[in-house]
């Protein structure tokens, strides 16, 4: 009778194989055991111990807590960069609308202007570059705010 | 134990890791580390390396260990993330794996037999042995390694393949009838 080849068992001879081949297994099965070498010391107490804190949920309070509070302050943070940015986004807007040397300013023209004007904007892209990495601010935000921008400047 | 009632009784380890048990997720470290690490070891001849990607693939399987606790899909998928993690350190190193061949042979010879107190090795047969298998393609010896330091059934080692039962069991036929060819009759047999 045929043997359920799903089961296991390196030693069995009852396979589909003929002798000789059944012996070529045996030698590899005997070489393997041969070759197998201890588990190094100490690797499965390493292994459990970077694991077992992953375990389904065994999640830490301490751990949720630590979590919360980074998500609290990377919140808090996130809200103030963004209410910075678009004080500054309105102050340079505000700047721009009353500056009747505008196209002179943005390309370059020497004016006392400029130094702020350069200042502004390099900390409003910096802002905005903060709320892209922390994924508080989308592509299609800093879309609008660069149209809005753009407006202003066409004003 | 019979073989039934340990499954049963890793069957229920497994579901205990899956709630949150210390202890039984221990235990399955326990039972498998050793396997997987044997595995990888003597595919990568690389023993530090076989340690970190043991580690790893204990460290990803926890996560997700309440989606496999039958055992019949539990250690496919255990050895599957090995090897896959393995593949991907090769890829990474841009170097390939360095199957069972010359550093586990020749760990052996060094070892002397290493842990199994069964017989001292052959240095013959293991020459003959090491260039024998150094000629297998990496597709057939994948299985033989699966089956003899994996300790895995066919099934389980066609699902860590994903290959049907059948094609593995072809590939086992074939790199044995191989083997025997290289080795000739007077070794194979004795």
């Amino acid at each position: 009778m045929a043997r359920d080849p799903s089961s296991f068992d390196p030693e069995s001879t009852a396979r589909d194989l003929s002798p000789q081949l059944q012996a070529v297994d045996d030698m590899l099965g005997r070489q393997a055991r041969r070759l197998r070498v201890p588990v190094p010391a100490g690797l499965i107490d390493r292994v459990f111990h970077a694991s077992v804190g992953l375990l389904p949920g065994r999640v830490q309070t301490s751990q949720i807590e630590v979590v919360a509070r980074i998500g609290l302050r990377h919140s808090w943070w996130s809200r103030a960069a963004l209410a910075a940015s678009i004080a500054l986004a309105c102050t340079l807007s505000l700047r721009i609308v009353h500056t009747p040397t505008l196209p002179q300013l943005v390309w370059g023209i020497d004016t006392q202007i400029q130094p702020v004007y350069r200042e502004v904007v390099g900390r409003t892209l910096n802002d905005m570059e903060h709320l892209l990495v922390t994924r508080d601010m989308t592509i299609n935000d800093l879309d609008v705010e660069l149209a809005m921008l753009a407006a202003d400047l066409e004003m | 134990m019979s073989p039934s009632n340990q499954s049963e009784t890793l069957q229920a380890t497994l579901r205990r890791a899956a709630q949150g048990d210390d202890a039984a997720w221990r235990q399955l470290v326990e039972i498998y580390a050793a396997r997987v690490f044997g595995l990888i070891r003597a595919q990568c001849g690389n023993e530090d390396l076989a340690q970190e990607i043991t580690q790893s693939t204990f460290c990803t399987v926890v996560v997700k260990i309440g989606q496999y606790t039958e055992l019949g899909k539990f250690e496919p998928w255990l050895f599957r993330i090995a090897m896959n993690r393995l593949r991907d350190e090769m890829r990474r190193r841009k170097r390939q794996a360095n199957p069972v061949r010359d550093d586990t042979l020749a760990g052996l010879a060094v070892a002397g037999g290493g842990a199994d107190q069964a017989g001292v090795a052959d240095p013959d047969e293991l020459q003959a042995l090491r260039a024998a298998m150094a000629r297998l393609s990496e597709a057939d010896l994948r299985v033989i390694q699966l089956r003899h330091y994996g300790e895995l059934s066919f099934a389980q080692i066609a699902q860590v393949l994903g290959q049907p039962l059948g094609t593995v069991l072809a590939r086992q036929h074939r790199a044995l009838k191989k083997l025997r060819q290289l080795l000739g009759p007077d070794e194979a047999e004795s």
